[in-house]
This record gives structure tokens, C-alpha cells and sequence, in this order.
């Protein structure tokens, strides 16, 4: 125990039974659980624990939960580094490692402190107006600067530690568990609705843990019994959640509420539950809200007001009630309100010595007064603090009378506890869109007009009594769960014996006056940002007098804490200043996330193997068994080609293309999109959708089709089969497949309901085997029952139904790479076994499986298009020279009326070309430009247009390309060249697309 | 019982079971036909062939001998039926309903059936969709289209009619079945199930 | 996140379904007799009110039907759900009092944080 010097011998929530050892800095600490690494570091003595962000200045411990602003650390090293700790909310387990942030060599000899002795020279908009200029501006100095002004460091590795997300819906969702919070959630379970209670801390009692429990009795019991008594009733409902560790750090729209819950933070790494998240999200969605998330109080603005040692009066209080921890022993206080005054008898009682009570006011209520007087407190009223002393911790402090030209008294004390007054905490008010309202009573603002479903209740609505809070909270849940559809009462109010001293005939300031001159004072309104009264005053001199421009000007409320002790005094100097109201000043605005929330439990459990669905054919094994190397095609994985041992990726493509025309190939096509297309309208639709005529196509019979959207552009393509005259079976390709049933399914419901039509989606159903090849006649033949291949009475494009082994099969005569193809569909769950018999019956042919990349390579070679890839949004059916596929003689169909606009119809657009370069053994870039001149002119450069796609071709025996070039259709036979980086541009022949026909009429 | 020549996506996955908290099963093979048609015309060929005309409600279900009706929009209807009875089933369909605007489609291996049971199936579904799955929101027979984990499903809580033994069944796409087994897996560890490892270590090329 | 209540599933989180742009934009069946410019406004062009805006959404993960909502924009609140084919409800909404101004809560805008004296305190519906 000597090495806590200033734990209190009793009194605290925290298990003196145990002690517990952790490291802060190299220096080794103990505690007892249920201490926050503030508590153990202030029992042993040690306030000051970070620098600041600008200047180095010593930072210490001002509050005593989410609302310090800058007593931030590292905790845990390498990958379990997690920067940015606030020590407040931080729990301490044996073994815990902490360290100080932004310091070098160490927190007490800090090279950063330079800045502080330059602190003139970095005024308010500093880095905007001196690092613009130089060699290269921002860029030059960005480094330096990151380095010099900095938080924690960020991981040295990927997060080893698993989170995760759950959704939750509830009736009413209660924020905070202080008295209003219990009472609301108590009152809400109480008429049977399903209740979640978030509380942001370890415990349940918000503000009651803060309380003397001997002076604090709910029904005759001291606060921490009657606490466990309501706990122990809402955590036996079976529709009750109790979350504590849990912060709501967003309120967002229709009652959708983001929680953070910290799960395993607090135990040690190896007494972690392997089973359970590090930390977990909870996406709530609550038909009602109630806000009991309390009030912060904040800290008065005077000449050297950040020295460690310094903190909230409320801060103090809960050291020594909640952590049996005296923050301090001789205490000055100093005050603009009542509350202060309230906090300095506790201390006293509590056994610290208050060197003084300093009150900015200079009327003080008689019975306080007495009450100082009866415990020998010395009293200055109308008087402040103007200054500070102590390096690492404050050693005294200068009194001087705030009006009048009283002299300055140099008080010794250790700690300086300030009560400026409390802001209700609107944050998650203000995120939901609800308006605030200035009070100035209150001196501040609170929950005025709701737009949400949601209530503020308690001090979070400027409500600061406790017998008011705990009334507010009931009433509060009452109503919520009735809004909710249930009939609920409020929770009776438990009888109270408690003595409290509130906020009144507050004297809100937004800078102590004092008597030194204004350039020479150095009040710090934001303290983890360093910005002081002096840069806000800046700010508004240079005209930057919007709150949000001020705000963003001089960084105040833009660190880590946002501003939750600072924003308030900040909005009043400006309206100080400006000499206007502060409904007019405004605020600036609260946005999620109340505090900073991981990565990792954002991602939850999407990460690494879970991150994405990995879409696989029923082929998918067969092919990772048979080197398939793969490539993503949306969600799907499909093999890009098969390599043989000893094969380079290009060396298979060339062998899968040969063996595609030569002998037998086969394709794993499961992928495609597949609609069924029923009704009486069905072929009407199809004529309406698609580019070309479908009028005439018999049952038995399959056509290749364009989709355009209204735009007239190329949005898909696919084969579409007659099964009936009302039935038809729909290929899309794969990429487009979800998108198109969606595009299908809106005409069909809102532009043609007459069409009384069906769409059923059954890409999935239906596994996929595309032959190709001379040989593949014989292959299908094997495989099927009884069944005649022939081409000449099985002709292309068209379609049987058959049988393989007694397995209902549906064989279609369509082809992608202009070689005798057939495609073969089976019931998906036949998919791997029709596969696998396709290659023994091919055995004798040597039958080679192939992918995708062979799949394009084959297709180029016939000319055909790839929609995505020859298309990007801008190109038509005629930019493709495929007017044949638009039929003219039909009536409209989507897109039809884009076609014969002014600038679609226009001669000289990009045309889709073939293109040969001149040395058969060069391959172009796809995406390259295409030039009409030999030299690359001086930029900017007249292009014609750019390479689609680009192969070598082991059947043309050369390379070959697909253009889209201006003009194209006319310039064939011309030459051009295609540009390259760091090399002459290529000349180039301009051909036709075909290129299987060019070499068999000897063109190439 | 079913034919060997079949195979399920999660073929090579097996029950993973935390006890009473939680179970992860397949109902492998359960047939599945969609049933297009306005609900008044079709009723009275599906009480003749499958036990009941379909349920009354939207996101409802009716089931009797092992023969279940899912509403899945207003003029779709899912039939769940025991494997490999959903051929002649369909055959059937069409022959009653000629003449009525209808459509009937064979879905059974487009969709995986997953079963979860236990006292915390529930949570563990929680976890992958932002549906409400908790049973007072979600009652037995209830069927609700929705999102779960990053694709999308048919959540239903089959009655005992059914003949289903689970408490809720997910109907997911083949191609993201695995990865849906392993992601239940996932959500289920902290009431005690084992993790397993989605399909994966593919070599990918995306240059040439 | 909304809750969208889908006329066929009821109400269900946003994540389920597609937004698909303005609503009650009647395909032309005259195309061919329009000219470019009345046809290129209809293919390109689209209201983007500040204030209500009729617009379609399609239940993608649910029941696959598209239909209409009408939204307030200036607000970012929905204000009524129905099946296509029919006309839009009349719905009462918190409009801003002028094209550019603020509806008087619900943008979260700078205008609208803070009340102004005389403003009445409560809830909005």
C-alpha cells in the first residue's frame, strides 16, 4: 500500500482485497480492481501523463471519464498497441502496459518542449499561412510537422484480436445508467418491452458512484445496494440487456443508434475468453430513445490554466468517492457557481486541506459561507485565479480580485479543482437532429425541440438534483415504452436522504478577467489541442467569425474529445467578443462518433477469410485441384486458365486456345446470368428489351441479343432461348447478371404490367459446360443417352432437351468462339459429376480444360464483343458495326429513339475495329491510344480513340486487336499507330474484327 | 436416399453443435419450387397437391406433412418438399394450373437450405442480418427475404408441419453457401462452436 | 439507416432494397415523334427538389417489387410508401419556407441547430 500514497485508508468501489500491478512509463504502479489507470496513477501520485499536441506542454488528468480532454496514452505495444487511450476510461489488470505519447526522449524531458518557449511565433493559423510557400508548399513540410505535432502511433502490425457486430432492435433503448437512466430503464422493463441499457463506464450509478455513500440513502439503503438492487431486477428480465463498457457513440437516422461495447479491454490477454470478440458493435434499432447521459463539467479559462494538477472539481470528488483516491491534499478551489463550493466541503471531509475557495462571484449565498467558515475555509469571492505555478505539477496559484486593483496572493496548493459550471451532454441529442436551446439559467444548452423518437432525461437535460433525475428517468422510460405500444407506469421514486449542492447564480465567464496584459496571457480554452483564448481572438480579428469557421481556424473541439470541456467556453468568448447572443453564435456541430471507435470493431467480423463471399460453380474444387489460376469475376471466382507443370500462365492460354479449335476444350460457363421469362406477353418483352426482332423465333431455336439503355448504349448481352411461345430461357453475362434482373423486373412492373409476365432468376440452378472444339461433337454424343449431334440436324443456335444417365440435361448449339460448340446445363448439384464425365469421354481427345482468359482470347479471335470490356457506356450497337442486330422493321424497343439522335448518329464516332500492327509479334497495351500520326505530337495529343483488347493469337498466328477508333468503319486498310509509353507509337493496320475470316480469305 | 450423384455446396461440411445453445445443420436436397400466380388462383390447386392453400398473411408460411408454402411477394410463393418430390411436384402443378396465369420453377439447387436451433439461434443470427430475428418479432411460420452477412437470403421459421427439425432456416444462394456455413460458425463461437474455414487459397492473376 | 415499409413486407431496414431515382416518369410511347431535345431531356434530365420528391425503390432482398416513396429531401425523412400504379398521397411535411432555405428542423444544418427566442419547445410530431 506505501506505494499509493494517496489512496484514502477507505471509502471507493474498487476490490481492496486485491492489488494490481501495471507499468506506466517504465515505473511500476499498483492499483486494485475497479480502478481506471487515472485513479492508480493519481493514488500513486503521479498527475501528469501526457504533452500536448502543439507546444509539449505537460499534460495532466483534468476529468474523470470520457470528458478529459488530453490524458492520452499508448497502451500495449507492437501489434496490441492501441494509441490514444484516455487514462480515465482506461481500466487497469495486472500486467497492463502503459506509455506516454508524443514524447521524445521520455514524458519528462521532452525535445518537443521547445515549441512552448516559441509559443509566440505559432498563432492561430500558423501552418496555413507559413508553410504554403517554399520549393513544393504543403508538401515540403507536411512530414516535419506530422512528426512534430502527433498522437500515438498506430500498430506496428495487422489487429491479431477478433470484434464483431450484432443487431439488435428494441422498444426503448436507454442511454447512460446514472439515477435517470436506471429509473427509465426500470420504468420501460416494468411493462414487459424489450430494453437495452448503455452505460459508457464499468459500473452502473453514473453520478451516484460520485456520491458520499454515507450521505446518500435511496430508500434507507446507501447508493451502491440500491443500484444492485435495480440491476439485479432488470438483469433478471429475460427482454432486458444490460451493456456496461458499452459507449452509443452514434445517433443516426430513424432511431439506428451505434454502440461500442468493450468487451475483453479491462482483463488481461490470457484471461480473455477465446470464444468472445474483443470488442463488439451493436447496431440498435429503438422505436424509442431515451438520453440519460448526463452533464460535464466544465473547467474555468485563466492564465495558465493546463498545468497538471489541475482538474475538474466534480473530477476530484470522484476520485475520492468512486476510487477512494485523494487527487489531492491541499486543494484550492475555485468557482463560478455553487457546485463548487458543494465539492470543496466533500473534499474537506473527506481529509484533504482546502488551502482556499476562490469565486469568481462576489455574492455568495449566506449558508455556504457559514458552512466554510465552520470547516476554516478561506474565502476570496470576486476574485481569480491569474495564474499558475509547478512544472510537472501545479504548486500554487495566483489570487487577484477580478474588479478593482487588488493585489495578487500566491497560494500553495496541489491540486486546483475548477467548477465552471455543467453542460448537459446533447451530443447524441444534437446527432439526431433534435434543435438545442440556450438556457441562461443553466448558462448553457439543452434539449429543446425533439426531431427524433427520443427524450433527454436528467442532467442531460439540465435537470441536476438527484431527486429530479431520478423522477425525469422514470417518467422518461414510462412514456417511451408506451410510445412504444406498451402500457407502462413510472417506476415510484425512491424516498431520498441526500444533501446535495448545485449549480446556481452561476457567473458564466468565458476568461477569468485578470490584470495582465491580453498578448502576455495564455488561457487554454482547448487542451488537447492547445488552442487559448489568445488564437480564438485571432480567429474572429481576421474575420473568421461563423463558429464553424473559428472553430476550424484556431482547431478548437477538433482533437479526439471533440471539445467536450472546451466547446462551451469557446462558444462564449466568441460571443464575448462579437457582443452577440449565443443563440446566435450557434455551436458547431456534434458528429458521430461521441468518442473514437476502432477500426477493427467497425469492421467486425467481416474481416480476412469472412470478408466477402468467395461466389464458386459447383466445379469449383475440380478446378483448384487442376492448377486453375483464378481471377474474380464480381463475387465470383472463376478459373482464368489451367496450368499444366512447367507452364507459363501465357503459355497455357496458348494451348487451351489450339486444343478450343483443334480437338476439344471445355469451359466452366455456370456463371452466366440466367432468367426464365414466362407469361403472354413474354415475347412482346423480349422485343421490347432487346435490339433485334424475336418475333419469329420457334421453340427449339436460341438468338444473341443487345440490351440498351434508354441512352441507347450497349448495357448487356446474352443468348435468349424459345422454350415455348410464352416461355423463354435468358442468359446474361456474368458481371451484369443481378443488375439486369433488376433493370428486367422494372419494366416488367412499371412500364408493362399488360405484358402479365414472370421473372425468375435461376442462374444457380443450372451448372454449366460449354464444349468446344472439332472433337466435341464425340464428346457430347458419349456423354448423353441416345443422342444425335450431328450440326446438320442439331443446327446452331438452337437448343434439345435430352438425358445423360437419366439426368435431365439441356444441350444448346451456341458458341463464343465461333468453333462447333455445345453447351451443356444440368441441375446445379449434377454439376461436378456431369463435369467429371465429360472429361473421361473426352480422355481419348485429350480433352483440355480452359478459362476465361482463353474464353476472351477466342471470342477476339472471331470478333466477337465483351460488354464491359469493347464497351464502356458510351457505345452503341452501330459504334459496334453490328447494325444487323438492330432491327428497324419492329416497333420501339429501349434505347431505340437514342439511336437517331443528332450526336449518336453521328459518322465519325469511335467505331469498333480491327487492328494488326505491322510486326505480327508485337503485342499492344490494351487501353493505349491509337494516333494518326507516325511522331507523338507535343500534348495536347488528337487521339482517335484507344485498344479494347489485345492477344496474341496462336490460331491467327500473330497478335491481334480490338479498336474503338473515330471513324473507324472508313478507314479500313489505313494505317495508324498506337501509342506507348517510353517507346515510338506502333504503326497499325485497320481490319475488319473478324479475324478467323481474314485469315481464311488470306488477308493476314 | 438421395441420389449419390448429387452434391450439396456444403458437401464435406458436417453439424456443427455448441449443445444446447446452438446447432448448424443442412437440410441438403430439400426441394424447392417457385410458385408465380395470384394467390386466389392458385389456393386451390396447392390444397389439393400440397396439404394447404398457402399461408393467409405476407412473410407467413403454412406447412402440413412435411409440405411447406412460403408468401415470398405478393404473387410468389416458395414450395418447400421433401427431396426429389419437387420434379413431379412441378409436373403436377402445371398440369392443375393450365389455363391459370401461372409460373412454376425449379429451384432446388439454386438455394441451400441451413438450419440453426438452439436457445441462442437467434443471437446468432442477429449477428448477420439487421432483420429482427428475435422470436417475439419473428414468430414460427413467419418468412421474411432480408440480408444476411454480406449476401442475401430467405429467413423462415418453419412449423411443425414442416417436418423441419430446426428453429429457423436460411435459404441462401449455392455459390455463397459456404460462405454463409462459415460466417454461422463465426457468430456461433461465443456459445461454444467450433470456427471452420470458408473455401479460400485460390491463386489469383489479374494482370497479364 | 431508413426504415423503408415496403407495401408488401412492411417495414424493413434500408439495407434490403435498391433506390432506383425519380418516380412517375412515364416512358413516352410518341419517341419517334419527339424531338431530340425533348427525348434527350427525358433520358438525362431529373428533378432533385428541396422538399418532397416522389421517388422508387425496388425490395431487392425481400419480395422483389419495385414501388414508390415520397420523401421529404429537405429533411432526409420518408413520408409515405405505395404500390406502383398509384397516385402520390397527399402527406404533410417540414418544408423550408423558401427554395434556398432551411426546413425549420431535421437538416441538421447549420441554420437549424440552435432555437431561436420564441421558438416552442417539444417534440416535432
Amino acid at each position: 500500500m506505501t506505494s499509493q500514497p494517496f489512496r484514502l485508508p477507505q471509502g471507493g468501489l474498487v476490490d481492496r482485497s486485491r492489488l494490481v500491478t501495471f507499468r506506466f512509463d517504465g515505473r511500476e504502479y499498483t492499483g486494485h480492481p475497479g480502478d481506471t489507470l487515472a485513479s492508480a496513477l493519481i493514488a500513486g501520485g503521479t498527475h501528469m501523463v501526457a504533452r500536448s499536441f502543439k507546444y509539449h506542454r505537460p499534460r495532466g488528468i483534468l476529468g474523470a471519464g470520457v470528458e478529459d480532454p488530453a490524458a492520452l496514452v499508448e497502451i500495449g505495444s507492437g501489434i496490441h498497441r492501441d494509441p490514444n487511450v484516455r487514462v480515465t476510461e482506461a481500466e487497469i489488470h495486472d500486467g497492463l502496459e502503459a506509455h506516454a505519447q508524443n514524447v521524445w526522449p521520455s514524458l519528462t524531458f521532452d525535445v518537443g518542449e521547445a515549441n512552448d518557449l516559441l509559443w509566440r511565433f505559432f498563432p492561430a493559423g500558423f501552418y496555413y499561412k507559413t508553410f504554403m510557400g517554399g520549393p513544393r508548399g504543403w508538401m515540403t513540410w507536411e512530414p516535419f510537422i506530422r512528426r512534430a505535432a502527433g498522437m500515438g502511433r498506430a500498430p506496428d502490425g495487422p489487429d491479431p484480436d477478433p470484434y464483431e457486430q450484432t443487431n439488435r432492435h428494441c422498444d426503448v433503448l436507454v442511454v447512460g445508467a446514472g439515477p435517470a437512466g436506471l429509473m427509465a430503464a426500470l420504468s420501460a422493463a416494468r411493462s414487459g418491452a424489450r430494453v437495452i441499457l448503455a452505460e459508457e463506464t464499468a459500473a452502473l450509478g453514473g453520478r451516484l458512484l460520485s456520491r458520499d455513500p454515507a450521505a446518500t440513502h435511496l430508500d434507507d439503503r446507501a447508493a451502491p445496494e440500491w443500484i444492485g438492487a435495480v440491476a439485479a431486477e432488470l438483469r433478471s428480465r429475460e427482454d432486458v440487456t444490460v451493456l456496461t463498457r458499452t459507449s452509443a457513440f452514434g445517433y443516426y437516422g430513424e432511431n439506428f443508434l451505434g454502440l461500442w461495447e468493450r468487451v475483453g479491454d479491462h482483463l488481461p490477454r490470457h484471461e480473455r475468453s477465446p470464444n468472445l470478440p474483443r470488442q463488439r458493435l451493436w447496431r440498435v434499432r429503438a422505436k424509442q430513445v431515451v438520453l440519460a447521459t448526463g452533464a460535464i463539467e466544465r473547467p474555468l479559462v485563466f492564465h495558465e490554466n493546463d498545468r497538471p494538477g489541475i482538474m475538474l472539481a466534480s473530477a476530484a470528488v470522484t476520485y475520492v468517492h468512486r476510487y477512494g483516491v485523494l487527487p489531492g491534499r491541499n486543494v484550492l478551489v475555485f468557482a463560478n457557481n455553487d457546485s463548487g463550493w458543494g465539492a470543496a466541503f466533500d473534499l474537506a471531509e473527506s481529509g484533504a486541506s482546502i488551502a482556499a475557495i476562490v469565486d469568481v462571484r462576489r455574492e455568495i449565498d449566506g449558508a455556504l459561507l457559514s458552512r466554510a467558515a465552520a470547516l476554516g475555509i478561506a474565502i476570496h469571492a470576486g476574485c481569480g485565479v491569474v495564474g499558475t505555478s509547478g512544472r510537472f505539477r501545479v504548486t500554487g496559484a495566483k489570487v487577484q480580485p477580478v474588479e478593482g486593483a487588488g493585489g495578487v496572493s500566491d497560494i500553495a496548493c496541489d491540486l486546483v479543482a475548477v467548477a465552471g459550471g455543467w453542460t448537459p451532454n446533447t451530443a447524441l441529442f444534437a446527432q439526431s437532429r433534435g434543435k438545442l436551446r440556450w438556457d441562461d439559467d443553466l448558462a448553457a444548452y439543452r434539449p429543446g425541440l425533439s426531431w427524433q423518437k427520443e427524450a433527454s432525461a436528467g442532467a442531460s437535460n439540465g435537470v441536476f438534483d438527484l431527486s429530479g433525475c431520478l423522477a425525469a428517468g422514470a417518467e422518461a422510460g414510462a412514456r417511451a415504452a408506451d410510445a412504444a405500444g406498451f402500457s407502462a407506469v413510472p417506476a415510484p421514486v425512491p424516498a431520498l436522504r441526500a444533501e446535495e449542492t448545485l449549480q446556481r447564480s452561476i457567473h458564466f465567464v468565458a476568461e477569468v478577467p485578470s490584470h495582465r496584459k491580453p498578448e502576455d496571457t495564455r488561457a487554454w480554452v482547448d487542451l488537447q489541442d492547445d488552442v487559448t483564448t489568445k488564437d480564438l481572438k485571432l480567429a474572429l480579428q481576421e474575420g473568421m467569425q461563423s463558429i464553424e469557421h473559428a472553430k476550424r481556424y484556431t482547431t478548437t473541439g477538433m482533437g479526439t474529445d471533440q471539445g467536450k470541456v472546451a466547446n462551451l467556453n469557446a462558444f462564449r468568448l466568441v460571443s464575448d467578443k462579437l457582443g452577440r447572443p449565443m443563440h446566435e453564435i450557434g455551436t458547431t456541430t456534434s458528429r458521430q462518433p461521441w468518442k473514437p471507435v476502432t477500426f477493427g470493431a467497425l469492421a467486425g467480423q467481416h474481416v480476412g477469410h469472412h470478408f466477402h463471399p468467395r461466389r464458386g460453380t459447383p466445379m469449383h474444387d475440380w478446378h483448384r485441384r487442376h492448377s486453375a489460376v483464378f481471377e474474380p469475376v464480381g463475387d465470383w471466382l472463376r478459373p482464368r486458365a489451367f496450368l499444366k507443370a512447367g507452364e507459363s500462365f501465357e503459355q497455357a492460354v496458348q494451348r487451351e486456345a489450339r486444343a478450343a479449335r483443334e480437338g476439344v476444350a471445355v469451359l466452366d460457363a455456370t456463371t452466366l446470368g440466367k432468367i426464365d421469362i414466362q407469361g403472354k406477353g413474354a415475347r412482346e418483352f423480349l422485343n421490347r428489351v432487346y435490339t433485334s426482332a424475336w418475333t419469329k423465333l420457334a421453340p427449339g431455336r436460341c438468338r444473341y441479343g443487345f440490351m440498351l439503355g434508354e441512352d441507347g448504349m450497349v448495357l448487356d448481352d446474352g443468348v435468349t432461348s424459345c422454350i415455348a411461345d410464352d416461355h423463354f430461357h435468358m442468359t446474361t453475362t456474368t458481371g451484369g447478371a443481378a443488375r439486369i434482373y433488376q433493370w428486367l423486373e422494372d419494366y416488367a412492373q412499371t412500364e408493362w404490367p399488360d405484358l402479365e409476365l414472370y421473372l425468375t432468376s435461376v442462374t444457380e440452378q443450372w451448372a454449366v459446360a460449354s464444349l468446344s472444339g472439332r472433337d466435341s461433337r464425340a464428346v457430347v454424343e458419349e456423354i448423353c443417352d441416345d443422342f444425335d449431334a450431328d450440326p446438320a440436324t442439331f443446327p446452331f443456335m438452337s437448343f434439345r432437351d435430352t438425358t445423360i444417365e437419366g439426368v435431365p440435361a439441356r444441350i444448346f448449339r451456341i458458341s463464343f468462339t465461333g468453333a462447333l460448340s455445345y453447351e451443356i446445363n444440368v441441375p446445379a448439384s449434377y454439376g461436378l459429376w456431369l463435369w467429371e464425365k465429360i472429361f473421361e469421354a473426352g480422355a481419348r481427345f485429350g480433352i483440355t480444360p480452359y478459362g476465361t482468359e482463353t474464353m476472351h482470347l477466342l471470342r477476339a479471335e472471331k470478333g466477337f464483343v465483351i460488354v464491359g470490356q469493347d464497351t464502356d457506356g458510351t457505345v452503341t450497337p452501330h459504334d459496334l458495326r453490328m447494325d444487323w442486330i438492330v432491327s428497324d422493321t419492329k416497333g420501339d424497343f429501349i434505347g431505340k429513339r437514342s439511336l437517331s439522335r443528332s450526336d449518336t448518329a453521328r459518322a465519325d464516332r469511335k467505331q469498333l475495329v480491327g487492328l494488326l500492327t505491322e510486326d505480327p509479334g508485337l503485342m499492344l497495351e490494351e487501353g493505349a491510344h491509337v494516333i494518326a500520326t507516325e511522331n507523338e505530337p507535343a500534348p495536347p495529343v488528337p487521339m482517335l480513340g484507344h485498344v479494347t483488347s489485345s492477344y496474341l493469337s496462336p490460331n491467327i498466328g500473330r497478335s491481334i486487336a480490338l479498336a474503338l477508333v473515330a471513324g473507324g468503319g472508313d478507314r479500313m486498310g489505313d494505317r495508324l499507330w498506337v501509342t506507348r509509353p517510353g517507346g515510338a507509337p506502333i504503326p497499325v493496320r485497320v481490319t475488319e474484327t473478324d479475324f478467323l475470316k481474314l485469315k481464311e480469305e488470306g488477308h493476314v | 436416399m438421395s441420389d449419390a450423384r448429387r452434391r450439396s455446396p456444403l458437401h464435406g461440411r458436417s453439424e456443427i453443435s455448441s449443445g444446447e445453445a446452438a446447432t448448424v445443420r443442412e437440410h441438403a436436397f430439400l426441394g424447392k419450387l417457385v410458385l408465380r400466380g395470384a394467390p386466389g388462383d392458385i389456393a386451390p390447386a396447392l390444397r389439393e397437391l400440397t396439404g394447404t392453400a398457402g399461408p393467409e398473411d405476407a412473410c407467413r408460411s403454412a406447412s402440413s406433412n412435411g409440405r411447406s408454402v412460403l408468401w415470398i411477394g405478393p404473387d410468389e410463393h416458395w414450395l418447400v418438399v421433401p427431396a426429389e418430390t419437387e420434379i413431379e411436384l412441378a409436373r403436377d402443378l402445371d398440369s392443375r394450373l393450365a389455363g391459370v396465369r401461372h409460373h412454376v420453377v425449379d429451384v432446388t439447387d439454386y438455394h441451400v437450405a441451413i438450419g440453426l436451433s438452439g436457445t441462442k439461434a437467434w443471437e446468432v443470427l442477429a449477428k448477420l442480418t439487421p432483420f429482427d430475428v428475435h422470436p417475439k418479432a419473428f414468430a414460427v411460420g413467419a418468412v421474411a427475404g432480408t440480408v444476411i452477412g454480406r449476401g442475401q437470403g430467405v429467413l423462415w421459421r418453419p412449423a411443425e408441419g414442416s417436418a423441419l427439425d430446426s428453429d429457423y432456416i436460411v435459404f441462401i444462394r449455392s455459390s455463397m453457401a459456404d460462405y454463409l456455413w462459415c460466417l454461422l460458425a463465426e457468430a456461433g463461437r461465443q456459445f461454444g462452436m467450433t470456427p471452420e474455414t470458408p473455401i479460400g487459397g485460390e491463386t489469383w492473376r489479374l494482370a497479364r | 439507416m431508413f426504415v423503408i415499409t415496403c407495401p408488401y413486407c412492411g417495414e424493413r431496414d434500408q439495407a434490403e432494397f435498391v433506390s432506383g431515382g425519380q418516380a412517375h416518369r412515364t416512358r413516352p410511347l410518341n419517341a419517334h415523334e419527339m424531338s431530340d431535345a425533348d427525348w434527350g431531356d427525358w433520358v438525362f434530365m431529373r428533378d432533385n427538389p428541396k422538399g418532397i420528391f416522389a421517388e422508387r425503390w425496388f425490395h431487392s432482398a425481400g419480395c422483389r417489387r419495385w414501388f414508390n416513396a415520397l420523401r421529404n429531401t429537405a429533411t432526409d425523412q420518408f413520408l409515405a410508401f405505395y404500390p406502383m400504379g398509384e397516385a402520390p398521397p397527399a402527406v404533410e411535411a417540414v418544408l423550408p419556407a423558401t427554395p434556398a432555405g432551411e426546413a425549420p428542423i431535421g437538416s441538421g444544418n447549420d441554420a437549424v441547430k440552435v432555437m431561436r427566442p420564441g421558438e416552442s419547445e417539444g417534440t416535432t410530431t
